[in-house]
């Protein structure tokens, strides 16, 4: 598992670069993304293009380096795969977070904010 | 056979139809063995020509309950046996999976209700979605418990 970060003016983007998110890498993850996501810009979007499977200990994982960032600060998503978007669907976990169907469309929304 | 397996046997046969294939699954309960089995299983679900979507449903419901297994009723140990039994009836796909750890507490499945997200960020929950998603994706589930072991049935309908 690793997480590839890009700032791209008011944005990182962090990829995470697995195909499963699940409790064997939980805790990885989680460690990972604090380290990156230290300092930075406000809007940090993660890209889950690359993961094909996400279990509740992903899920937790997730809405954990969330949490990590504190109210100044936001995580969004983007690129969720089929069987990962329906885990956020059910869980009603969609509606906390900001989905963008890509990296690329999040990098676009950033300009339409900035 | 034993009334409690028996009892079982006839959940899963209670229609008289024929299962089209059997499939079994024997890991031991860790996170990385876990990983392993599960790809294991949707290789032979699709080899057995199941559908993506019901094949991505039975990964997210064999993760919950392994991943249950190992951190509750082998909480501490990484080498408790896990079996499983999954049948391709033509309407849903039967399971039983078995473990021999602790049991259930009270011996009652958990409730399972979504943990409520509604709050602020402090506040948004980092588990609990294991049983939900559980329950939201199978039916016909139950729980026994007999001679030191947890038996859990339920069916993925396709």
């Amino acid at each position: 598992m690793q997480l590839n970060a890009e700032v791209h003016d008011n944005l990182m983007l962090v990829k995470l670069q697995a195909d499963r998110l699940d409790a064997a890498v939980a805790i990885e993850f989680k460690d990972q993304m604090r380290a990156v996501t230290q300092g930075g810009p406000a809007r940090v979007v993660l890209d889950l293009g690359q993961v094909s499977f996400l279990d509740s200990s992903g899920l937790g994982a997730v809405v954990a380096a969330m949490k990590h960032l504190g109210n100044d600060r936001r995580l969004e998503l983007a690129d969720l795969q089929p069987n990962v978007e329906k885990v956020f669907k059910l869980t009603c976990m969609d509606r906390v977070f900001i989905i963008h169907e890509s990296g690329d469309a999040a990098l676009a929304s950033s300009v339409n904010v900035a | 056979m034993d009334i409690k397996h028996r009892a079982a046997a006839q959940r899963l046969d209670r229609s008289n139809d024929q299962p089209v294939c059997e499939l079994f699954w024997h890991l031991k309960g860790n996170p990385e063995r876990v990983r392993e089995t599960l790809q294991k299983i949707t290789q032979d679900l699709s080899a057995a020509g199941l559908s993506e979507q019901a094949i991505g449903n039975a990964e997210v419901v064999f993760a919950e309950i392994f991943n249950n297994i190992v951190n509750h009723a082998y909480a501490g140990r990484k080498d408790g046996d896990i079996q499983a039994t999954a049948y391709a009836g033509p309407m849903a796909l039967r399971c039983v999976v078995k473990d021999f750890g602790h049991a259930m507490p009270r011996l009652e499945l958990p409730k399972g209700q979504l943990p409520d997200s509604s709050g602020p960020l402090e506040s948004l929950p980092e588990g609990g979605f294991g049983w939900f998603l559980i329950r939201q994706l199978t039916q016909g589930l139950s729980y026994d418990r007999f001679e030191e072991q947890n038996i859990l049935t339920f069916e993925l309908p396709y």
